[in-house]
């Protein structure tokens, strides 16, 4: 009896050696198991052999949007900065899509990162990823040595336990609280796609947030933040920090301190967060690649909500829509300049 | 025949002399400005603030006053009188003398110790006799040229020698000369350009007004000296008895104009309701307390210009009062207050008390401009005002000679600006051929090349007279200035602008060997193409230059507190120092000029202009969407002077169609335009690309035909309820059915002044008052009944307004509570209005209905305007620079409007309008090349991400991605530095170039700095 | 008659070649070429005099030299210091009220109310006499003067005339 993971391997494996075979793309990016439980490492097969070590399961949690960029790069030849283009069509990679990777990737085709051209993608409807922070308080941080996972539960063994975990519980809030768990771009699906969820209170968590009063609400972020090491794993991980020289590293001038100092922190932590506006997706790669488990994703979200609201606008859900920060539109809201909140009438 | 002279002489140095004058000084021909007062400036340098913009009067003027004065291609010459004229178009030759100012302007630095000491006092004719200035005196603190003059009537010395000369024993620079004498010269010039102005009508044969019995009545001229922070109160708003600030204003209107039973004037002066209303808006701002309560007394509210009806809701809204009365006499209250009896439509009299009085009166001709017209065999009317033709606006009788201003009817700025342009433009049709023959060249020493230089920083601190050094400690400042990192050189000066200390800190530069300047002074926006010029004049690039604004933002506004103002302009100094530093020289840009003009839209505005712009030489094209030339002109009956449209229309058309320089293209639209000033690509819609250098948006608009809904009065539904425009076309036909009718009405406003479409169709009352009068000859026992809101027949227009009243056409007026009910049983009309007079509703039975329906704008105006990218006013028409004084300008440069698609205006003013979008055009054409912007955007490749958000917020479309390399790069002839990819990058991969992070950041830390 | 004449002739601008004057013009004439000759020794009480411009006369009539001519006549015939003008004057005067059919329209407390602008102004002159040239004026005057308690006695101006009158033996 397989489970709905492998049967979703068993295709990607088939996908991607076809593929390869027939030389449509030249590197597929997937995923390949780690050497510890519950993680999975992103992986680029370029060879049909390579086909046979793709995986998927609920612990697919980078975001593969990252790398493609990279890896379209990679399959260039070298060239000198003034150099035209080569003629001809460039290899092309094939990759794996959920909803919010797949939304990644509009905004990348957007702001000039990839070329929808060389991208062959191929969908899957997202079940939700588990959060392994979550199953390892389940186990009161013992040492996990194997995790079976079955449809709807984990079988999570360790020296001296074995436990069984339901599913649900230990996804992801970010995938909790996803609307579009489909892939809203792709050649090619496999398995179902699952029509949209509902979420009452999508936002409750920064509401929650929101709600506290200002003092409430600082010490709140500043202790969030308090065992951040600066090191940059969420910036790395996500596929909208892709800036030759990141602020954070820029020295003339320096607008941001290097060291774990509490401003310093705060300030990076905030700035990237406004970078983000309009484009994050809410992937979760970030609280993923944490070491510390931050939840900086409550800062992005928050930002999401902002743009929603003020601008009826969710990033990468249309290919021709323009980035709100780019554009304007006469009923944009205006009060925080005039007076009465109404559009267009002034005191 | 031998070329005609390339030079212009303009009479009148107020706005609409100094606008003509910098519009063909910068065309290439070389004018002699002549005003007969010490200082160019007119009756603008008089008003406190303007409509509908509420601008300061001085800060908007001042600007064009100062290029005028310094601008190498214009000659000015104050204190001077044109004599006689003789001489033929082309080459005119004109005796001019120049009365002695006894004062050297090469000389005087304008300190004013001379005042100082000047034992004489007379009354202020600038402040009309409101203050007192000295025998010795300027004109204005902001006066160009900054130069003393004596009064010779007023000097004692001048009226018996030995006594006094006290100015002569304290001038530092021994300016004064006693023995100066008048001078006269002989100028030769191709043409002549009046500009005369008006004088204010003077209320004291007025005896009801109680102007000259009661003390605290004022004419509207005096108001603005008492508001104006360089009056006698120094903008204190004080009434004359007791200095105290009045608290209840009333304003009555036509004061000397529309009244033709006193010794006044029959014709509407246009602007006094307007005035009226800013005075009121703005004392109001004055007042500290602003609890001042205003009333305008008035009969036809006029707010017929762009803008003016939301200024006169928003005014309404905003507590002003506004009273449909006229008073009988201003009576004396208690304490010097003023008591006003009026009636209103309920014919329930009322009485008011006021503090003070402002009697808005009408603009008339000055007696010496009639006694120049006399000398010059100039013809002016009834009015005293000179004589134009409806379709020649600003031509005289005398060919050669244009007039411009209020010196042919009482008009606005806007107007007078408009027709200055166009003055200018018919003196180019004639001397084109002698363009830059009699103009001067500027020449720049080669420039030394600094960069290996360790920075030295020289500083010039001003003080500005007593604008500045009266608050701030400027010897304090030189001295910290001194001991800032950098700095070689400091120094103050009593004015930075005057041409001495500009020669001695071009001087400065050389000897010490200066390669940055920082001015401590005033706003950028006055003099900094001024220093920026002498720093080339030095040797040095021009932008290796910052200036220190402690003026408008210190000494202006922190009058209070002199030590914390000294202590800012020491950190304001500290900033620039530090900033100066990172400057960098940058490239003069420049794009050259594509030699043709594309007018897009070919009717009258647009055939004007191109017409004009061919008459100079200059190749057009014109493309207009329909089949045929005309626009709205093809509809149109006669002007309100009754010269027949269709005659003029056919001959323009004949002209346009023939002209070997305009290349017409019918049935052709506008797809898309790249580009930018001097080097535009247009696409039009036959697939063809036309390169040109300026671009003409001349659309027109649309007439609005009220099919249904509220202002439908049965159109469209009785064949006889006709719109104006269907009204002239049975005129132009002499539709025989027009005769035997017994009764016609005309419905003013309909679609106008509402919400909906809350402005003014200014040409509505004119037109169709014309239209009634027609009828009238055609039928003279019909009976015409005019419903009106306003009657704004500005200007002589008023004239055929009396003639409709004297032939018995009977107005009614109607308000929006109560618009006249229109209806129709077996084929007969019936009116029914309410009649506020007799205060009964009055039943009419017309054969004719006509309704004076709005002028709206064009529903497709955002697709063109998105092209040139022009904005758009909220009414959507289409939005000029500034509504002031760049009336015919978009603020993209190289684009200019005219006609209809700026505003509802009748065909005079689009001639004019017209006429000067083409003068302004041929400032550009007129040269090889024009300067683009030097501190533009430049792009770090390492740094890009090519994510291209620069390009998608770029206003000006000026950064692309490179195809090659997939980043981002910035074409330096459309970028104009405004910053807003530099907000937007989220790599920091884009600035401006000398206004880097490095730089900024070295100035906010020297802002920050114990 | 006077008005509805002289303004026909000017709005229809009808043609016509005789001239159009008042007799008050003629009165001031005559006593300047001393045809008409007055003395204003009959006046030993000092009675106070003012008097009236009436609309139709003054203002939409002839204008101001006609009320000059006015004041010169009454001035000469009852004695320079014994002329009190009202405020305002001549064209400017207020009207009295009464004319153009109101008094025979029949609104008589309208009339009356239009008409104590007028009585104000008389009263304050404190002059005993009100001379009203015109006979509208002079009926309504009389009638706000008895309405309100006024105490001038309303004439015409050739009473006094022929008080002042010089007569040749």
């Amino acid at each position: 009896m397989f489970t709905i993971n492998e049967k979703i391997t068993v295709e990607i494996r088939k996908v991607a050696r076809d593929l390869l075979k027939k030389g449509e793309v030249s590197a597929f990016l997937g995923y390949t198991k780690g050497t510890v439980p519950m993680v999975m490492k992103p992986f680029v097969a370029r060879r049909q052999e390579d086909a046979e070590r793709l995986s998927w399961n609920s612990f697919c949690v980078l975001n593969l949007a990252n790398y493609l960029p990279l890896v379209l790069k990679s399959l260039e030849p070298p060239r000198r900065p003034n150099e035209p283009p080569p003629e001809g069509p460039l290899p092309k990679v094939g990759v794996l899509v959920t909803g919010c990777w797949s939304r990644n990737m509009v905004v990348q085709i957007k702001e000039n990162q990839i070329e929808r051209e060389r991208v062959k993608i191929i969908g899957i409807s997202s079940r939700g990823m588990v959060d392994r922070k979550k199953v390892q308080a389940l186990v009161d941080n013992n040492e996990i040595t194997e995790v079976i996972e079955e449809d709807h539960k984990l079988i999570v063994k360790g020296h001296g336990f074995t436990r069984e975990i339901n599913r649900w519980d230990v996804v992801r809030d970010n995938c909790k609280s996803c609307v579009h768990p489909d892939p809203v771009i792709y050649d090619e699906v496999i398995g179902d796609l699952s029509g949209g969820r509902q979420v009452p209170k999508r936002f409750g968590d920064i509401q929650e947030i929101e709600d506290m009063d200002i003092e409430e609400r600082w010490q709140w972020f500043q202790e969030e933040i308090l065992s951040c090491i600066r090191c940059y794993a969420c910036r790395n991980a996500c596929p909208l920090c892709y800036c030759p020289t990141c602020f954070v590293d820029d020295s003339r001038p320096q607008w941001v301190g290097k060291s774990i100092d509490k401003t310093d922190t705060a300030l990076f932590h905030i700035l990237r967060a406004f970078h983000c506006a309009g484009r994050c997706t809410d992937c979760g790669a970030c609280e993923s690649a944490c070491p510390m488990g931050i939840r900086m994703r409550l800062f992005t979200k928050k930002l999401y909500k902002d743009c929603m609201e003020l601008y009826g606008f969710e990033p990468g859900l249309k290919i021709d829509e323009p980035l709100p920060l780019t554009t304007f539109k006469l009923e944009d809201p205006q009060d925080y300049i005039l007076q009465q909140g109404q559009k267009g009438e002034e005191k | 025949m031998s070329n005609p002279k390339g030079s212009v002489l303009v009479v009148g140095g107020g706005i609409s002399g100094v606008q003509a004058a910098l519009d063909l000084a910068d065309s290439g021909f070389y004018v002699h400005l002549v005003e007969k007062s010490p200082a160019i400036g007119g009756a603008m340098s008089q008003l406190d603030k303007t409509f509908p913009t509420n601008d300061c009067s001085a800060c908007i003027l001042s600007p064009k006053l100062v290029e005028a004065g310094r601008h190498l291609n214009i000659n000015l010459l104050t204190l001077s009188e044109v004599l006689d004229l003789e001489g033929e178009p082309g080459a005119f030759k004109v005796r001019v003398r120049q009365n002695p100012r006894y004062v050297d302007t090469e000389k005087c630095i304008a300190c004013g110790t001379c005042a100082q000491k000047c034992p004489k006092k007379v009354p202020n004719e600038f402040d009309l006799g409101l203050g007192t200035r000295k025998a010795i005196y300027l004109r204005y603190p902001q006066a160009v040229p900054l130069k003393y003059s004596i009064d010779e009537k007023a000097c004692i010395y001048l009226k018996k020698t030995g006594r006094c000369g006290f100015c002569e024993k304290v001038c530092p620079t021994g300016a004064i000369n006693f023995d100066d004498k008048p001078k006269e010269f002989t100028l030769e010039v191709g043409s002549v350009i009046l500009a005369l102005g008006f004088r204010p009508f003077d209320p004291s044969s007025l005896e009801f007004t109680g102007y000259g019995r009661l003390k605290n009545v004022v004419t509207s001229m005096e108001f603005e000296r008492l508001l104006s922070p360089s009056g006698p109160c120094m903008g204190h708003m004080e009434r004359p008895s007791d200095k105290k600030e009045p608290k209840r204003i009333a304003w009555l209107q036509c004061v000397g104009s529309r009244d033709i039973n006193r010794s006044c004037h029959g014709y509407c002066s246009s602007v006094c309701c307007m005035y009226a209303i800013k005075q009121a808006v703005i004392a109001r701002e004055h007042s500290k307390s602003g609890d001042i309560e205003a009333s305008i007394f008035f009969m036809d509210m006029r707010t017929h210009g762009k803008g003016f009806e939301a200024y006169y809701n928003r005014a309404q809204k905003e507590g002003i009062k506004f009273h449909r009365a006229r008073v009988h006499t201003v009576l004396k209250g208690k304490d010097d207050n003023l008591i006003v009896r009026y009636v209103e439509d309920d014919g329930i009299p009322r009485e008011e008390e006021f503090d003070l009085v402002v009697l808005s009166v009408g603009l008339e001709t000055d007696p010496s401009a009639i006694s120049l017209s006399k000398r010059l065999g100039i013809e002016l009317d009834a009015d005293k005002f000179l004589k134009t033709s409806l379709f020649s606006p600003v031509s005289t009788n005398r060919d050669g000679i244009f007039v411009c201003g209020a010196f042919s009817e009482p008009k606005d700025i806007p107007q007078s600006v408009m027709e200055a342009s166009a003055a200018a433009s018919c003196a180019q049709e004639r001397l084109w051929p002698s363009r830059w023959t009699e103009t001067k060249k500027k020449s720049f020493p080669p420039e030394r090349n600094v960069y290996a230089e360790p920075p030295r920083i020289g500083v010039f601190v001003c003080s500005c007279g007593i604008n500045i050094a009266g608050v701030i400690d400027v010897k304090e400042v030189t001295e910290y200035a001194k001991t800032l990192p950098g700095v070689v050189f400091a120094q103050n000066n009593l004015f930075t602008c005057s041409q001495d200390t500009i020669n001695q800190m071009a001087q400065t530069i050389k000897e010490k060997g200066l390669n940055r300047v920082v001015v401590a002074s005033c706003t950028p926006r006055t003099h900094e193409p001024l220093f920026q010029e002498t720093l080339r004049e030095a040797g040095i690039n021009k932008f290796l230059f910052e200036m220190a604004n402690i003026r408008d933002q210190d000494s202006w506004v922190h009058q209070d507190d002199p030590e914390a103002a000294t202590q800012k302009a020491k950190d304001l100094v500290r900033m620039a120092v530090s900033k100066v530093r990172g400057d960098e020289p940058l490239p003069y840009n420049f794009v050259p000029v594509k030699k043709r003009a594309l007018v897009i839209g070919g009717g009258v505005a647009g055939m004007v202009a191109s017409l004009s712009l061919a008459d100079q030489g200059f190749p057009v094209t014109l493309i207009e969407r329909k089949d045929r030339l005309g626009g709205h002109g093809r509809k149109f009956y006669r002007t309100w002077q009754g010269n027949l449209m269709q005659d003029y229309l056919k001959g323009l058309i004949e002209t346009v169609m023939s002209h070997e320089n305009i290349d017409v293209r019918l049935n052709t639209t506008l797809k898309a335009v790249s580009g930018s000033v001097g080097q535009f690509r247009s696409e039009l819609s036959d697939g063809s690309m036309v390169e040109h250098g300026v671009a003409i948006v001349a659309i027109g608009a649309e007439s609005f035909k009220p099919r249904k809904g509220k202002w439908n009065y049965l159109y469209g539904k009785n064949p006889n309820v006709h719109t104006l425009l269907e009204l002239d076309q049975r005129f132009i036909k002499n539709d025989p059915g027009l005769l035997g009718m017994n009764q016609a009405v005309f419905i003013h406003c309909v679609g106008s002044r509402v919400p909906e479409r809350p402005y003014c169709s200014r040409v509505c009352c004119t037109h169709a008052i014309d239209q009634a009068l027609k009828l009238k000859d055609l039928n003279p026992d019909m009976d015409i009944f005019m419903l009106y809101r306003d009657i704004r027949t500005y200007g002589k227009r008023e004239h055929i307004y009396e003639e409709a009243r004297a032939k018995g056409i009977v107005f009614i007026r109607y308000d929006l509570d109560n618009l006249p009910k229109v209806s129709e049983k077996d084929e007969r009309m019936t009116v029914k209005v309410r009649d506020p007079i007799i205060d009964e509703e009055v039943v009419l039975h017309p054969d004719l209905l006509i309704l004076a329906s709005a002028v709206r704008p064009r529903d497709d105006v955002g697709e063109l305007s998105k092209l040139f990218k022009c904005a758009m006013t909220e009414e959507g028409f289409l939005l000029e620079a500034h509504m002031k004084l760049r009336p015919v300008d978009f603020a993209t440069d190289g684009v200019f409007l005219a006609g209809l698609c700026h505003y509802p205006k009748p065909v005079e003013e689009t001639i004019a309008q017209a006429k000067a979008a083409a003068s302004r055009a041929a400032i550009v054409l007129s040269r090889e090349k024009v300067p683009a912007e030097s501190i533009t955007a430049i792009v770090n490749p390492m740094k890009c991400t090519g994510c291209a958000l620069c390009t998608l917020v770029c206003p000006y479309h000026a950064v692309g991605i490179d195809e090659n390399t997939g980043k981002a790069v910035v074409d330096t002839a459309l970028c104009k530095g405004c910053g807003a990819c530099v907000a937007g990058c989220r790599s920091d991969a884009i600035t401006l170039k000398n206004l880097g992070n490095e730089q900024i950041m070295a100035a906010v830390e020297a802002a920050l700095e114990e | 008659m006077f008005y509805a004449t002289l303004e026909g002739l000017r709005r229809f601008k009808i043609p016509h070649n005789f001239e159009f004057v008042s007799i008050i013009s003629l009165y001031a004439k005559w006593i300047r070429e001393g045809r008409l000759k007055v003395d204003p020794s009959w006046n030993k009480e000092g009675l106070k005099f003012t008097c009236q411009d009436p609309c139709k006369l003054v203002r939409q009539g002839i204008g101001d030299p006609v009320a000059d001519d006015l004041r010169f006549v009454i001035k000469r015939v009852v004695g320079e210091e014994n002329f009190i003008d009202c405020w305002p004057n001549r064209s400017n005067n207020f009207c009295c009220g009464g004319g153009g059919g109101a008094l025979q329209a029949g609104f008589v407390e309208n009339r009356r109310k239009y008409g104590k602008v007028k009585f104000d102004q008389l009263s304050k002159t404190g002059a005993d006499v009100v001379i009203t040239p015109c006979h509208n004026c002079h009926t309504q005057i009389l009638d706000i003067c008895d309405y309100y308690g006024g105490k001038w006695k309303t004439t015409h101006l050739w009473n006094w005339i022929e008080k002042a009158l010089v007569l040749e033996k």
